[in-house]
């Protein structure tokens, strides 16, 4: 083989051991990231909700929705972003509570939380972590919606079309969106002071 | 037995040289097109695309030198098989892997992927090694061969040399002849 030729082909066995670097640690990515992104899904979703109140009409109410995310993959994730719509639910109103024309009455208001990527909240694989957002009820409009209650003096709030966006730290990854379930308190809560 | 033994080395090399080639195309080709994935940042991903199948078609032409130039072609065709392969194990990988379910979505994905991937990557490859054999076989032969060309140029050189002796033996007799067609015409 010629001197250059042996150049060469140190090089190219040099390139071909990069290469069979990049083409496994880019399966394993793959591998690990289609695992979370297919099964994420059934692993985040609202919890509970709270309702802060003292009852003075003064006061401005909070409600408070708590999310569970569980990474069900082998790589970190980072979630960037929450958000849903808060709606009451009208005790006294026979429609269910999923009805489209009851939801259009019962909306209070957006709620969520938006961090820029790098700075959002690490779970890592197998990990649950916890994560809430508040809604302050301001306006009159918006207070009249917040106040129904059931004869016990217990709230059914509604948490509408929760969305999760997440991304994977240290990958150039555009964050990635997952539709969760509405979330509906049946047995009532009762506000807090 | 030895001569056996050094078909079977050249055999593995070819082989060898086949395969580090396809890991290369098929590596810098996932990389580019599927970048969420990789760890490698690819800034163009279409420049890695086109040139890098190229630039290792060109690689292993170069190192074929010592091959005809149709085995240099079929190294260069089998690269690129072989290389479409490994683009399609990647694409089934989380399948393969457990964590998926072959969906018809999925392979439907999956498939395209890989008809994308022949239609880039043969062309590419096989221009590459047949460009690169050339280029090897005019600026960088092997020893062997140069040694080869250089027996075969010296016994070129003996052949006219006698050539040249036997014509210079055979020209007093042509004068001679010649000669004897002039004094018959006069």
């Amino acid at each position: 083989m010629h001197v250059v030729a042996r150049v060469l082909a140190v090089a190219y066995v040099v390139l071909g051991v990069a290469g069979a670097i990049i083409y496994v640690q880019t399966s394993v990515n793959y591998v690990n990231m289609t695992e979370i992104n297919l099964n994420i899904e059934d692993h985040a979703g609202v919890t509970h909700v709270e309702v802060h109140w003292s009852g003075d009409s003064s006061d401005i109410p909070r409600v408070r929705v708590w999310f569970n995310v569980t990474n069900p993959g082998r790589v970190s994730i980072e979630v960037t972003n929450i958000d849903f719509t808060l709606h009451m639910d009208d005790p006294e109103d026979a429609r269910p509570w999923n009805d489209n024309a009851k939801l259009d009455e019962t909306r209070i208001s957006p709620g969520g939380f938006t961090y820029s990527r790098g700075q959002g909240i690490l779970v890592g694989p197998g990990q649950t972590v916890p994560m809430s957002s508040e809604v302050p009820v301001e306006g009159p409009e918006r207070f009249a919606r917040f106040n129904q209650t059931d004869a016990y003096g217990r709230y059914h709030p509604i948490v509408w079309s929760p969305r999760l966006a997440y991304t994977f730290p240290g990958f150039d990854i555009t964050p990635l969106l997952v539709f969760l379930s509405p979330y509906h308190e049946v047995q009532g809560v009762l506000p807090r002071g | 037995m030895a001569e056996r033994r050094d078909r079977w080395l050249t055999r593995a090399w070819f082989a060898s040289w086949v395969l580090l080639g396809a890991v290369i195309i098929a590596a810098f080709f996932i990389a580019s097109f599927f970048t969420d994935f990789s760890a490698f940042p690819v800034r163009d991903s279409g420049a890695v695309l086109l040139l890098v199948p190229l630039l290792t078609g060109f690689l292993l032409g170069i190192l074929l030198t010592d091959a005809e130039i149709v085995t240099a072609a079929a190294a260069g065709v089998l690269s690129a098989l072989v290389a479409v392969g490994l683009v399609g194990v990647f694409l089934f990988s989380p399948v393969l892997a457990g964590v998926a379910q072959p969906t018809q979505v999925f392979a439907a994905f999956s498939i395209s992927r890989i008809a994308l991937s022949t239609i880039v990557l043969f062309p590419l490859v096989i221009v590459g090694t047949v460009v690169g054999r050339g280029i090897g076989d005019l600026f960088l032969p092997s020893p062997r061969v140069k040694e080869q060309l250089d027996q075969l140029r010296e016994e070129t050189r003996r052949w006219h040399e006698a050539l040249d002796r036997l014509e210079r033996r055979q020209e007093p007799g042509k004068e001679q002849i010649v000669r004897e067609e002039r004094e018959g015409k006069d």
